[in-house]
């Protein structure tokens, strides 16, 4: 009973500081609506391959040059593909190397088609490639038909349609935009700053001079430091699902399907953040070197959490083993995993590394706070 | 009935002795003033009787048990007025007593009656939805009394109640410590005003350097430093004044002419002061100035301690 009245406290009194108010909601869903904004091109779910630039040389004149030309080049524009005509082979060439050009087509004498490619054009030079082939392999197979049956030609290519392959743009697998991202990495950034409320908060009590005062009633020592702390990941609870609904609903931000898995796991690192602002006062017992202390492992845990920019596959092997000891970067991906892989793997570990940190730092908090006064 | 009685109780902070080996006995209904300069050991004392800080040696019992073994009912049975004002800033005047009392155990109605009551006491009811950062300092002060009171302790500890307010809201807490005193309180009062211990205390300890050096009535203190009153008359014309006729007056033991200044020492129990004045007046000796030495605590406090308690 004395904890829920603790709590009941912190709520009122945290609910009521405005400028906490503002940092805890207003402050991320800024960075979300800037970042997401800013970064919107880095998240394209899709990528432009863009016009492939193509040198074409028919050499013959007969029936199969005519097809080429009918059937293959002037239909180009369908493709994707700009098709220039060169009689200059060699200077065709240097304007490939010189990457003008993406490859060149040349149709020989004998009806053998030679394509020069561009190394540096993969993407385009693949729908080069692969158009070709299929206009060949149907060429050839026209050819084989006149040989056996001239009369099934008709019926066979009676669909005129050439539509080969049109491959504008490649499909990412479902990646979240960056919308998507940076609603998830910063509220699990500003989770850590709820870091402050746990710090400050018991820091406010001894500046007001109530420590004393609750010190003095009869209620015990840990039922104080147990209220203080369900206070304050109650009241960051509270900030942060205003935070996600208003991303979820207002802002279109993807947050999957299972949106209770997720609370939980930002439930977790909650009660780390407090935990950890806690003890830290405890630990340094002056409330503006923990504080110090506090700011400077915030932005290094999020960094490597990934909250201000994705670090997957970013850095050598060091910085993606260092990335691991960030509860942010468990947090964030195992989120990830199950809006979008339905990957419930890294839940329990996220959830057990989260408290354990909790618990360490509780643990800390409640031995230094028993050697303080009498009970 | 001893509300408090303190045996041999000492306090070390490592090689520091705070308080040494102090024993006290308050009895039901005093009120009972510790006086003593900033580093005598008096909050020390203060925050072992309401279980702050933990004891080095001895013991304190708070209505006859035991502080340490009946810690709960002990601390349940205690208010104390801190001398910080301890309040939260961004609670309201009314939520900031019902949650101090709420520590205390009480529950529902009777949480809002006791709360809504302690206000009315210090006469802030008609600021209930105010916070405390809209008062002035005084306002602050009755508040922070409301939030010790609500519980109706026992025992009220009221540590420097008084510091930094106007005349007027010292007087209203003044009168709010009497009114406590009547509803059955018993109270230790800590302060540096010498005047506020002399009309309110019943009994009084001085201390210093962690040790009680007197206790006992305020009367019973300044007999400690003297057993005469001695009254200063300053006089135009001196060769007027008889020895034999002013030692003739009742109560004069002794009298020393210093120039214009004639210095009576009269026995402590006779108050023969209208009659030294008679004596001028009826012998056309004009008076300039009349100085009736009579001892003071602060005299008292001078004489045991060799300096002033603000020092």
């Amino acid at each position: 009973m004395n904890v829920l009245t603790i709590i009941i406290k912190e709520i009122k009194q945290n609910l009521r500081d405005k400028k906490a108010m503002a940092m805890m909601v207003a402050f991320p869903l800024l960075l979300i609506i800037v970042l997401g904004a800013a970064f919107k091109t880095s998240f394209s779910t899709s990528t432009s391959i863009g016009k492939a630039l193509v040198f074409y040389k028919i050499e013959n004149t007969g029936a199969m040059a005519e097809d080429f030309k009918k059937n293959f080049i002037d239909k180009g524009k369908e493709f994707n593909i700009s098709f220039v005509k060169t009689d200059n082979i060699i200077e065709a060439k240097k304007k490939i190397v010189s990457n003008e050009y993406d490859a060149i087509i040349d149709m020989k004498n004998d009806n053998v088609i030679e394509i020069y490619k561009n190394d540096n054009s993969n993407l385009k030079l693949g729908i080069v490639e692969t158009t070709l082939a299929i206009y060949v392999r149907q060429a050839n197979l026209a050819l084989d038909i006149l040989k056996i049956n001239p009369s099934a030609i008709d019926k066979v290519f009676s669909n005129t349609n050439t539509n080969y392959t049109v491959i504008k743009s490649v499909n990412k697998s479902s990646t979240p935009s960056s919308l998507d991202y940076y609603a998830v990495a910063e509220i699990a950034l500003i989770i850590m700053y709820a870091g402050m409320t746990g710090l400050y908060g018991m820091a406010s009590e001894k500046n007001y001079k109530t420590k004393d005062r609750i010190l003095i009633s009869p209620i015990p020592k840990y039922d104080f430091l147990l209220g203080k702390m369900l206070g304050g990941v109650i009241v960051t609870f509270i900030q942060i699902a205003i935070v996600v609904a208003f991303s979820k609903y207002v802002l279109k931000a993807n947050w999957g399907t299972d949106i209770t898995t997720i609370l939980l796991i930002l439930s977790s690192q909650i009660i780390m953040a407090i935990s950890l602002g806690v003890g830290l006062g405890f630990l340094f017992k002056n409330e503006n070197v923990a504080g110090g202390v506090l700011n400077f492992m915030i932005p290094i845990l999020v960094f490597f959490g990934g909250s201000y920019m994705p670090v997957d596959g970013f850095g050598n092997k060091i910085f993606q083993l260092m990335s691991y000891i960030s509860p942010v970067r468990w947090v964030n991906r195992s989120i990830f995993d199950v809006i979008y892989n339905n990957d419930y793997s890294k839940v329990p570990i996220t959830i057990i590394i989260n408290l354990t940190v909790a618990v360490a730092f509780l643990a800390a908090s409640s031995l230094i706070f028993r050697k303080e006064g009498v009970k | 009935m001893q509300i408090v009685k303190i045996n041999n109780l000492t306090k070390k902070f490592n090689d520091f002795t705070a308080v040494d080996n102090i024993d006290l006995v308050i009895e039901e209904g005093e009120i009972y003033g510790l006086l003593g300069p900033n580093g005598a050991g008096k909050s020390t004392t203060i925050n072992m009787i309401c279980g702050l800080i933990s004891i080095s040696k001895g013991s304190i019992k708070i209505l006859e048990k035991d502080m340490v073994a009946h810690s709960h009912f002990v601390k349940r049975n205690i208010g104390v007025v801190p001398q910080d004002i301890a309040l939260y800033e961004d609670l309201t005047c009314y939520e900031n007593v019902k949650f101090f009392a709420s520590l205390y155990g009480l529950r529902g109605e009777e949480l809002k009656k006791r709360s809504q009551e302690a206000l009315e006491f210090v006469e802030l009811s008609d600021k209930q939805k105010t916070f405390p950062s809209e008062f002035s300092g005084g306002m602050k002060r009755r508040l922070n009394i409301a939030c010790a009171i609500a519980h109706r302790p026992k025992l009220i500890i009221m540590d420097e109640p008084t510091v930094g307010i106007d005349p007027q809201s010292r007087n209203h807490i003044l009168e709010s410590v009497k009114k406590l005193n009547k509803l059955g309180c018993t109270i230790i009062y800590t302060s540096h005003y010498m005047e506020e211990v002399e009309t309110l205390c019943s009994k009084i300890s001085i201390m210093d350097h962690g040790k009680i050096i007197a206790e006992g009535t305020k009367d019973e203190l300044k007999a400690i430093v003297t057993d005469k009153n001695t009254v200063n008359i300053t006089v135009d014309n001196p060769s007027l004044v008889v020895e034999k006729e002013i030692r003739n007056i009742p109560g004069v033991i002794n009298f020393i002419i210093d120039e214009n200044v004639i210095t009576i020492h009269s026995k402590k129990e006779v108050n023969n002061f209208d009659k030294l004045i008679l004596y001028f007046t009826q012998n056309n000796i004009s008076m300039r100035n009349i100085e009736n030495k009579i001892p003071d605590l602060e005299t008292v406090f001078l004489t045991l301690t060799g300096r002033k308690l603000r020092d």
